[in-house]
């Protein structure tokens, strides 16, 4: 009785769990192969850059940009009191490059672009398209896969600069005209602390964020059972792992790039 | 090496698709109990049987969707079980499958559908695509229709759309999977009509997955009845149709009187 409990609440859900992701390792390996032989379908490429720029570019803006106003807000409530006000700034555009940019974009990347292709993806399996696919001799992965892990390595750092600025605007516009911080005292402040291995790092995090999600929807579309109900799931499962992923992973990131700094 | 040597020319009657004690099981479940026959060039074969009998899983290992436990496949002379991926996508080019429920891409027109492959797999330049597309379509009667989208287009069309596709590349074998599946009894008339037209101008060898008893009499050359994954008869139409065997007599009689059990 005490045995069955322990397997099927404990045994079970850890060897499903490592199933799940040795799957997705060989999924991620088998695609990184393939990214390297011919052909390479760039008008897929591109399709597929402008969709996932077109569809995450507003979720993006709208929440990166008051997270910038209230992260102006909490930081002047501590420094300002302090009488280092002047560092306000500075704080900001710090902990926008290396952590809130990166995070905040590839979150809003899974949840619009990454739910969206698996659901495109597991569609297309359950109605046998990538089936179709196969038997007319164009391996699906080079041709709806692929195409897909370009467009997020490619996008997620150019939304994460884009998500930086627009951050720092929402910033500047609470401190300079709400709080009445001095113009130029903000403008300075910025370039105090912050160094091109701070905007390397970011950059290097979304990529690695753009690929998490490429992997994870991808594997989770393409590889689809279940029909209606388990499109649904597909699309639902990739936004959490993704999420979850990213939290755990920007912890370990963050440690390497700069605990020692 | 086989997968280097060119595909060659089938003579009519000659075995194209060779298949030898071939079994198949998922989990506990056998699907496809030693199956033996030999597919012969320029025929039409039906495999005809209960739903829940292994056709569309038989079709499948043919075009090498799936793998067999054991036994042995040779298609166009490939042992399609050995193939690695390229051997495999080199004989997928000479096998057009029309799936049961058409797999149309449904972001793409019926053009961008139809032509596909040739646009991956030959140098063609647009116009020759064109008139290549405009030439299927017209053989499976929907002329025209080069701009529509999939979803505008009925069961019957998408269906016929699918083996436009399938046809696009003029392979040498074609395969149907359930042709007449969920269709009125008209449309049904009409693509067993398409197949047996399609056989007449180009020839080729056709391999159908069905349930439909009277259309199979109508384009079969040679007929295979799958039950419960094992080959009950494989013969000629005409042999097949007056065979004694109990489980024959029932399914062609549609009656539940009988051994056979609906899946």
């Amino acid at each position: 009785m005490v045995l069955g409990m322990i397997d099927k609440y404990v045994v079970q859900p850890v060897y499903n769990f490592f199933d799940e992701v040795g799957r997705i390792v060989l999924f991620a390996m088998e695609a990184i192969t393939l990214l390297f032989r011919p052909p390479l379908f760039w008008r897929e490429i591109l399709t597929e850059s402008h969709h996932v720029a077109t569809t995450c570019i507003i979720p993006v803006v709208c929440t990166v940009a008051p997270i910038g106003c209230i992260l102006a807000i909490q930081a002047l409530n501590i420094l300002r009191p302090l009488g280092v006000e002047k560092l306000m700034s500075s704080m900001v555009v710090i902990i926008m490059v290396r952590e809130l940019s990166p995070a905040m974009t590839s979150i809003m990347i899974a949840a619009q672009a990454g739910t969206s292709m698996a659901a495109e993806l597991g569609t297309m399996r359950v109605k046998e398209e990538i089936e179709a696919q196969d038997v007319m001799a164009v391996n699906p992965i080079q041709y709806l896969v692929i195409p897909r892990f370009i467009a997020l390595f490619i996008m997620c750092p150019i939304l994460t600069v884009i998500a930086f600025f627009v951050g720092m605007a929402g910033s500047y516009v609470i401190s300079v005209y709400v709080e009445g911080v001095n113009k130029g005292a903000f403008l300075t402040g910025l370039w105090t602390y912050l160094e091109m291995y701070d905007v390397g790092g970011a950059i290097f995090k979304s990529c690695v964020f753009g690929l998490v999600v490429a992997v994870i929807s991808c594997y989770k579309g393409f590889y689809v059972t279940g029909g209606a109900a388990g499109v649904g799931r597909a699309a639902n499962d990739a936004v959490v792992i993704c999420i979850t992923t990213f939290l755990i992973l920007n912890y370990f990131l963050t440690s390497i790039l700069w605990i020692t700094m | 090496m086989a997968s280097k040597e060119e595909f060659r020319k089938y003579e009519t009657g000659e075995p194209i698709v060779t298949v030898r004690n071939l079994s198949k099981s998922f989990g506990s479940l056998r699907v496809l109990k030693d199956l033996n026959c030999d597919i012969k060039a320029g025929e039409t074969t039906v495999f005809l049987g209960p739903s829940g009998t292994g056709k569309s899983v038989f079709i499948k290992h043919i075009v090498g969707l799936l793998k067999p436990d054991e036994g042995e496949l040779e298609v166009m002379g490939r042992n399609v079980p050995t193939l690695g991926e390229r051997e495999l996508y080199e004989l997928r080019k000479h096998l057009g499958l029309a799936f049961q429920l058409g797999a149309l891409f449904d972001s793409l027109n019926v053009y961008d559908n139809v032509s596909f492959p040739l646009s991956h797999h030959t140098r063609m330049r647009q116009k020759e695509i064109k008139s290549r597309v405009a030439e299927v379509l017209e053989l499976v009667g929907l002329p025209g229709t080069e701009n529509k989208l999939t979803t505008e287009l009925s069961t019957g069309q998408q269906k016929r759309v699918g083996l436009a596709r399938a046809l696009a590349l003029n392979p040498t074998i074609v395969l149907f999977d359930e042709p007449t599946t969920g269709l009125d009894p008209i449309l049904c008339t009409t693509i067993d009509e398409l197949i047996l037209k399609l056989k007449t101008e180009l020839g080729k060898t056709f391999i159908v997955i069905s349930h439909d008893i009277e259309g199979t009499w109508n384009m079969a050359d040679q007929v295979g009845v799958l039950y419960q994954g094992t080959l009950l008869r494989y013969g000629r139409n005409a042999d097949v149709r007056r065979d004694d065997n109990i489980f024959l007599k029932q399914f062609f009689g549609r009656t539940e009187d009988g051994p056979m059990i609906g899946v």
